[in-house]
This record gives structure tokens, C-alpha cells and sequence, in this order.
């Protein structure tokens, strides 16, 4: 019993050891990089859906995963936070051919919000 | 979608891809030098979307502040000798270079080149058109015109973010058939010769020299007038408020001239412009002016509007722009350097752009008069009026189809006309620009006979 409650206690230890930030993940490399959604909340996996699909219309993920985890998006060099999300969400909202409409964008940004908010954490 | 397209504007470079047959405002050395795609400025290259008119309009910089992303201040490290892993800390703490700064971005672009201002890529562009037409009634069995109309240097962007520039060089363009002058081969070569090689537009923009509220344009370029280039445009035929002459004189409000011009955008949704234009053969100077106002959409400087997520608005899609401009000159026969019988002209316009999700309209109307258009020693006036309207329809990314109706009076009533031009654009890869485009030219004089063309116009930049 001693040496089971040490091993418990052993693998509690290693449990408390990971990161709490572990939700945003990413895989791939180069123009494939893009999001693992595993560790999404439920919401955001929603939202995921939406954006997978939408974003690499006309662009690759890779830029949407360097902006959210360096904060500074990639080609204008502007500092990419909650302001430019929305900026950037109403911008693709607005390009006639991104068929994307209100909700979607707001799914999109909801979902990049929380994802600069996970990425702080690391 | 995030991030990444912003700098339409850009970079606009955003601009982009694009060569204008008339004017290359939207060039590939922009997207080269931004990385980005030519549709962060445009719709169907040439045309230039809202971004790409803003990047333009702030002289190929992009106009949004650039925020510095502080550095948390870590404490110093000393030694470090032979340790890689405290080499890589000290770097992290190492203070930004005045270039970085600055440029943001530009963090990892040769420092050298930056301070001096250069350019890490040559920024140099070249664009080719290509043009076929169809037409029944034109003289000398010339019913099919099959020909290279131009093949252009482009070069264009900015040094710093101080000064703007833009040059043109048309290296080839088609030379003059024209049977009725002659039989001389020179006259009638089966191949067209070259018109001559011509220095387009070249010119420097200092943005808002000594901090003052403006930018200052000098050296040969197209006057800002009208809201659009004559560029700016998908179909092969120009708007014919921007293309139209009266009589001899070769002034259209798009011409190239050599001059001195201020613009501003005011409160980011006013522009206001200046300018003095010297002709040669003459001590008068000619002057122009121009206002324009944007309502709804990106503002002037690419900035987005602001628009309720949660709610539905007529605004979250809809902008309109408007502007007016007027030119008032002084043209003259030019004989041994001298001018003689000038004459003195003048034009007013309107310009009205109605922007909602994937249509576009455009409408502008042009009036002038010119007291002695045809250079006579005996003054004869003449009023001209141009209209020009078009509905545009984005059916996707690369598919455009359009309608367009203009009207053409003078007094000379030899030319006055109403065209209907229905064309539809395609492009294959962004750089490259297909367009079929039908002209019924529909003469008010029942003597003049009416013209039925159809043409088909290719052009592809790099």
C-alpha cells in the first residue's frame, strides 16, 4: 500500500507538472501549419469548424497561427491583439468574395480572442 | 483571416500585380516587396479595391501606426563567454537597432540598406497588353486588328516611408497604320513599328514634408482629378470622361503632365488636391483642383469601420464616395518652340462611386469648353460634355462582369454618340487579365456610321 501511495503520489506530481496552457497547440509546418483543436473548449471547437474552412479561402492558416502566437502579424508588422482581430474579421467580412457573413466573423474572432488569451499564458 | 491581409493597403501593394494599361499604379514590385497577394489591393487587376486606393493615395505606404511591441526589460546578464544558451539571452536582451524600431517589421532586413533608404528588392515591374478587335465597318480591310498595344517598365514604392515614387516607361508601343498617308513601307509595314519608347510618368512624393499636414508631388504624373485612373478599370476602353478630346487638342484629363502638386487626407475621409502644371511653349501656368469624401467602408487609410457584430446595419457593406474637380489650361500650336493660338480651356467634373458587397457603380460626368481647339488664327468655341456610367458584379474572385453606358456631345456634332459596352472579365492566375468587350457606338448623326466593335484584351504583369 506504502509503495502504491508513493507511485500515486509520483503521478500526481507529474500531473501537476504539465502546463495549464496546454490548449493551444499547433502542428504542421510551414504552409500547413495550422491549430490542433483537441484540447479546444467546446465553444471554440465550434467556432474552429467555421474558421478552418473560412480563413484558407484566400490565405494560408500558417499566417493566422503566426500572428496569434508571436501577437505581431506577419506581413504588416502591426501588433496582432483583440483590436486587430476585429479589424481583420470586419476587413474579411467585407471583401466581397469571402462569403462570410456577421456570425461567422463573430465565431472567428471569438475564437482568436480566446486563443491570444491562451497564448499569453505560455 | 487575421492578420495577414492587412497590409492590404499596404502594401498595397498592394497594390499590386498589376500594371495599368495607362497608368500602372498597382505594380507586382508591391507585392514583392510586401509579400502579399495582388488581390490585397485589387479586385481584377487593374481595378483598384478600397485598400489599394488608400496605399495609393498615401503615396505606396502603409498608414497605419506602427505600435512597438515593447520588450519586457530583463535583467542584465554579464559573461556569457563560450556559453551558446547564454549567448541566445543576451541577444534577446540586446536594445533594438534604430531600424527595427522604425520598421517593425524591417527587424530582420539588412540594417544598412535601410538606413540608406534602399529598397532590398529592385522594385521594377513590367507589364505587357495585348489586344484583338473585331470591326465590320473599319476602313482598309482592317475588320481584324490583331496587335502588342504596349509592353511597360514599372517601378514604384517608397524610401522609408518619407517619399513616394512611381515611374513609367512604355518600352514598346504599337505604331501608327495608316494607309492613307502613303504606300511607303514605313507607312504600311506588315508589322506595326514602335511609336517610340516614352517616359511614361515619373515622380517623387515627399509625405508631409517638415511635418506639415501634407504631401507634396512633383515631377510628370497624371493630375489628380477624377476619383479613378484611367487605369483604374477592368475593361480594355478607357471611361470616356477621361479619354475624350475636342477638336486638336490632345488634353484629356488624364494626360501626363509635368507639375507641382499638394494632397491631403484630412479627418481620414476627405482628400483634397492641388496642383500647377507647366506646358512648354508657354509662361501660363495651368492649375487644378480636387475634393473627394468617402462615406461608409475603409476610411482613407485603410482604417476599417466600425461595425456592430451583433447587429445588422445598411453601413456593415455599403460606402459611397464622391468627388469633384475642376482644371482650368492653356494649350497652344507649338511652332519652333513658341506657342501660337492658344487655346484656353477648362473642365469641371463630378465622380460618384457606390460601393455594396459585390456591386459597384460608378457614374461621372465631365463639362468643359475650349475657346480655340482646333489652334486657328480665328477663335471658335466649343462646349463638350462627356457621361460615364458603369455597374459592375463580382460573381467570385476572378470573374467580373460589367455594363457600361457614356455619352458623348460637342458642339461640332460630328462626334456626338452614345456607347453601350457590356464586358466580362476573367482571371486565371492574378497577374494576368482576360477581358471580352463588345462597343456599339451609336452616332446621333444619322450620317455618321455606327460602330460595332468587339475587342478582347490580354494583360499580365511581373
Amino acid at each position: 500500500m506504502k509503495s502504491m501511495k508513493i507511485v500515486w503520489a509520483f503521478l500526481l506530481v507529474l500531473l501537476m507538472a504539465f502546463p495549464c496552457h496546454a490548449a493551444l497547440k499547433t502542428i504542421g509546418k510551414s504552409d500547413k501549419l495550422t491549430f490542433d483543436p483537441t484540447n479546444f473548449p467546446p465553444q471554440m471547437k465550434s467556432d474552429w469548424q467555421i474558421m478552418k474552412v473560412k480563413c484558407v479561402k484566400c490565405h494560408t492558416m500558417e499566417r493566422t497561427v503566426v500572428s496569434i502566437t508571436t501577437g505581431v502579424a506577419p506581413i504588416s508588422g502591426q501588433p496582432f491583439d483583440r483590436g486587430a482581430t476585429r479589424a481583420y474579421g470586419v476587413k474579411m467580412m467585407r471583401k466581397p468574395d469571402s462569403n462570410m457573413n456577421k456570425q461567422e466573423v463573430k465565431a472567428c474572432v471569438d475564437l482568436m480572442n480566446w486563443m491570444l488569451e491562451e497564448s499569453a499564458k505560455q | 483571416m487575421p492578420g495577414m491581409r492587412k497590409m492590404t493597403l499596404v502594401m498595397a501593394i498592394l497594390l499590386l500585380c498589376g500594371g495599368y494599361v495607362g497608368t500602372a499604379y498597382a505594380i507586382p514590385a508591391f507585392s514583392r516587396q510586401h509579400k502579399v497577394e495582388c488581390t490585397t489591393c485589387h479586385t481584377i487587376y487593374p481595378e483598384l479595391n478600397e485598400y489599394g486606393e488608400a496605399f495609393l493615395k498615401n503615396s505606396y505606404v502603409y498608414t497605419h501606426t506602427k505600435l512597438q511591441v515593447e520588450k519586457p526589460a530583463a535583467p542584465v546578464i554579464l559573461g556569457g563567454g563560450g556559453d551558446p544558451a547564454l549567448l541566445e539571452k543576451l541577444k534577446a536582451q540586446a536594445p533594438e537597432s534604430a531600424a527595427s524600431k522604425v520598421a517593425g517589421p524591417a527587424a530582420t532586413k539588412n540594417e544598412g540598406l535601410w538606413l540608406a533608404a534602399i529598397p532590398e528588392q529592385l522594385p521594377l515591374s513590367v507589364t505587357a497588353t495585348l489586344n484583338a478587335s473585331y470591326n465590320k465597318n473599319a476602313p482598309n480591310n482592317g475588320e481584324y486588328d490583331l496587335s502588342t498595344r504596349a509592353v511597360a517598365l514599372q517601378a514604384g514604392g517608397n524610401f522609408r516611408e518619407k517619399f513616394g515614387f512611381f515611374a513609367k516607361y512604355t518600352l514598346y508601343s504599337e505604331g501608327v497604320y495608316n494607309p492613307t498617308v502613303g504606300n511607303a513601307l514605313a507607312s504600311n509595314a506588315n508589322v506595326p513599328k514602335n511609336n517610340g519608347s516614352e517616359l511614361n510618368e515619373l515622380f517623387l512624393t515627399w509625405r508631409q514634408p517638415m511635418d506639415l499636414p501634407v504631401n507634396l508631388k512633383f515631377g510628370r504624373f497624371r493630375p489628380k482629378l477624377s476619383l479613378w485612373k484611367s487605369s483604374n478599370k477592368i475593361a480594355v476602353a478607357s471611361f470616356a470622361t477621361h479619354s475624350y478630346t475636342v477638336g486638336k487638342s490632345p488634353f484629356t484629363i488624364d494626360s501626363p503632365q509635368d507639375g507641382v502638386e499638394l494632397n491631403a487626407v484630412v479627418a481620414k475621409r476627405l482628400f483634397m488636391a492641388a496642383g500647377v502644371v507647366d506646358r512648354n511653349g508657354q509662361k501660363n501656368k495651368e492649375g487644378y483642383g480636387h475634393l473627394s469624401y468617402k462615406i461608409g467602408g475603409a476610411d482613407f487609410l485603410g482604417n476599417e469601420p466600425m461595425i456592430d457584430l451583433d447587429s445588422d446595419s445598411i453601413w456593415d457593406y455599403l460606402s459611397i464616395m464622391i468627388a469633384t474637380y475642376g482644371y482650368s489650361g492653356r494649350n497652344a500650336n507649338i511652332v519652333a518652340g513658341v506657342g501660337q493660338n492658344y487655346n484656353d480651356y477648362y473642365r469641371l467634373g463630378v465622380d460618384l462611386e457606390i460601393l455594396y458587397q459585390k456591386l459597384r457603380l460608378r457614374a461621372s460626368g465631365v463639362k468643359g469648353r475650349d475657346n480655340n481647339p482646333d489652334f486657328s488664327t480665328i477663335k471658335g468655341y466649343i462646349n463638350s460634355l462627356a457621361v460615364s456610367a458603369e455597374a459592375e458584379y463580382m460573381f467570385d474572385t476572378n470573374i467580373i462582369a460589367a455594363m457600361r453606358y457614356e455619352y458623348l456631345f460637342d458642339q461640332t456634332y460630328t462626334g456626338e454618340r452614345h456607347v453601350y459596352s457590356p464586358y466580362l472579365a476573367y482571371s486565371p492566375l492574378q497577374n494576368i487579365r482576360l477581358v471580352l468587350e463588345y462597343r456599339y457606338e451609336d452616332y446621333v448623326t444619322p450620317t455618321i456610321t455606327d460602330n460595332k466593335i468587339a475587342n478582347v484584351g490580354l494583360s499580365f504583369s511581373f
